[in-house]
């Protein structure tokens, strides 16, 4: 269900503020897993003692919805307490993981009335169905695919690969990674002479990697869905090096100014890596004069 | 017999159940190529069997042959029907162990031709041309014996063809399943022949529509409606675990008795229908109303899906089993009922 901008035609505890106090995360939620599964935690702050009460007593329940689009999966779990440990199979779920908290009604209640309601409601009973929110905890969201122990990479979200039919290099954003696509003789090369060559690299990032890059950001309304998108999504969401260009809503304006300072603060700072690396080569080349 | 020239050696290998070397001395020792080793060169008398030719497909020039050179060569190693060629060459694939897949560049590759219409006239051959390089293994699937002699190909037996597919692939998880290039994979080779008899449209002399093939061969509209795919995940969402034997596949066997469109368009595609006790829900309701369901039933199961679309907006369905759709469908069937034309259901809710 979409719970923003939504209006219930009874008092939810954490929408607006029908109910207090509002809960909220007790810190963020933890991802871990092993072999066979994820196991994702989330602790929340919950106050309301009526509502409380009536978990204790059987009417109500904390309850996570989880949807993963990529796999149709779409189940509940529950919990007695505002703490929950979601145990999924890995080969049950890929890509985004969405995750809904509420506490919700399981067995009907007459008359619900609680002394922490607004003001407008105080007065007021509700009869509640099994179904029915009791209070909205929060939501979160998981990338399963998103390898975030490499994130700072760029092969993170990017890829150098052979095109054989093409006779200039040319850029795909249709795949996981972007795709910079080279003619057969420059693959030959890049493989055989420049890929792991730390002399290049500087050159490699400020110059074939940057344009595909910035050509990629400025297409991304168009490729929002694909791995390397929602990866620099997630970078852009929760990196503080990306601070100002998340206030400045850079994933959906576009404007051409900011993608271009992304895209350098993505590669961290490729035009001065290319000027110290020129300079270093110049001053390698005066010595062997 | 089309003077066109479609088929690669392997191509003819396959039909004949040789290797390339042995196909070769054949050629040789019969007089249709001119030497053993090098480039496939025809001696003057069979010149119209084949020759080099730039191929669509893999975007270089090759040797490639046409009916008469594929029809005379299987006729010279002595195998003489389609049937008997298609049957041995689909069981060349059932001799792995292992189910097989393809790479997923190579599925996106097969995608990006059949989108440019380049590789649309390969879809009414006996045999979809494949490189083998882009063939991978999936070590935790085995490799189900037989399957194309169970798959029926007619919308009169896609559940029988569905159920089939599903305990053929009990090992598939949802991820492995929600693996296009897996689909697309077998689609293209193990069940071509089904694939393109159930949807034999592409056998028409005149056939050129690319969409026709994106959208069953492919996911030009999502895995519920592509050929196989859609008949694995409209029995994954359906299936009853709590039941035994046929019992399970009740719901599953009703979804599959109506219009097609209930299955890939109407209830499936619905966000709600991945809660499998709300799928159960609304279907034992449908199947048990023989009323209900005897006219309007498109205006009907769509009012349906409105109806807890709605409901789902402030409540949170997914915590409700099968028994409360069920009820609250018993309650509201005077609604139901009252959906008598389009007029009526845009009217609605």
């Amino acid at each position: 269900m979409k719970i923003s901008n939504l209006s219930f035609p009874y008092p939810v505890l954490g929408i607006g503020d029908d109910v207090s106090p509002k809960p909220s995360f007790l810190r963020s939620p933890e991802v871990t897993s092993d072999k066979a599964s994820y196991k994702f935690t989330a602790e929340f702050d919950m106050r309301n003692s009526s509502i409380h009460r009536l978990v204790k007593r059987g009417y109500a329940m904390y309850i996570c919805e989880v949807t993963s689009i990529n796999t149709l999966y779409r189940k509940c779990f529950t919990s007695q307490s505002p703490k929950f440990e979601i145990v999924i199979p890995k080969n049950h779920i890929g890509g985004r993981i969405n995750f809904q908290f509420t506490i919700t009604v399981i067995s009907p209640i007459s008359h619900y009335t609680n002394p922490e309601f607004h003001e407008d409601y105080k007065g007021f009973e509700f009869d509640l169905e099994p179904g029915d929110l009791l209070g909205f905890l929060g939501e979160y969201s998981y990338d399963v695919d998103i390898k975030y122990d490499k994130l700072k990479s760029v092969g993170s979200f990017m890829q150098i690969t052979e095109g054989p039919t093409l006779s200039i290099p040319r850029f795909n954003f249709d795949n996981p990674k972007i795709d910079i696509q080279l003619p057969t003789a420059m693959y030959q090369q890049y493989k055989e002479s420049i890929m792991g060559n730390p002399s290049f690299a500087n050159i490699i990032h400020s110059s074939l990697v940057l344009n595909a890059l910035v050509a990629a950001m400025l297409n991304f309304n168009n490729f929002e869905n694909t791995l390397w998108a929602r990866t620099i999504q997630y970078r852009v969401d929760t990196e503080a090096t990306f601070a100002d260009l998340r206030a400045r809503n850079v994933l959906e304006t576009l404007e051409t100014d900011d993608i271009i300072e992304l895209a350098q603060t993505l590669l961290s700072n490729p035009y001065g890596r290319l000027f110290n690396t020129l300079l270093l080569m110049g001053d390698a080349s005066d010595n062997n004069d | 017999m089309s003077e066109e020239y479609i088929y690669t050696t392997a191509d003819i290998t396959r039909a004949v159940n040789l290797s390339y070397i042995q196909l070769k001395k054949l050629l040789f020792e019969k007089g249709v190529v001119s030497s053993l080793t090098g480039e496939m060169t025809l001696n003057d008398d069979y010149k119209d069997w084949g020759k080099p030719t730039f191929n669509q497909f893999m975007k270089k020039i090759i040797f490639m042959w046409n009916d008469k050179g594929r029809n005379e060569i299987i006729k010279i190693v002595g195998i003489n029907s389609n049937e008997s060629t298609k049957k041995k060459n689909q069981s060349t694939f059932s001799n792995m162990q292992l189910q097989q897949t393809f790479k997923t560049k190579y599925a996106d590759s097969l995608l990006d031709c059949a989108k440019n219409g380049s590789s649309i006239s390969l879809y009414a051959l006996d045999i979809f041309p494949i490189e083998k390089e882009n063939i991978l293994y999936i070590p935790s699937i085995r490799h189900p014996e037989g399957l194309i002699d169970k798959m029926i190909p007619s919308i009169e037996h896609d559940f029988e063809s569905a159920v089939a597919l599903y305990e053929a692939y009990q090992d598939l998880s949802p991820l492995q399943a929600a693996d296009k290039s897996f689909w697309v994979y077998l689609a293209h080779t193990e069940l071509f022949s089904y694939v393109q008899q159930r949807f034999n449209s592409v056998l028409d002399p005149d056939f050129n529509n690319s969409q026709y093939v994106l959208d069953h061969w492919f996911f030009a509209h999502g895995p519920l409606r592509h050929a196989l795919a859609g008949l694995w995940w409209a029995v994954f969402l359906s299936v009853d675990e709590n039941a035994d034997g046929e019992e399970r596949y009740k719901y599953t066997k009703f979804l599959f008795s109506r219009d097609i469109n209930l299955r890939t368009i109407y209830l499936a595609n619905y966000p709600l229908f991945r809660h499998k006790e709300a799928a159960i829900g609304i279907l034992r309701f449908l199947m048990e109303d023989e009323e209900l369901c005897s006219v309007f039933f498109r205006q009907r199961t769509r009012y349906i899906s409105k109806y807890f679309n709605k409901l789902g907006g402030t409540r949170q369905l997914v915590s409700l089993d099968r028994n409360f759709f069920y009820t609250e469908l018993k309650k509201i069937r005077p609604q139901i009922i009252a959906i008598q034309s389009e007029e009526d259901l845009k009217n609605s809710i």
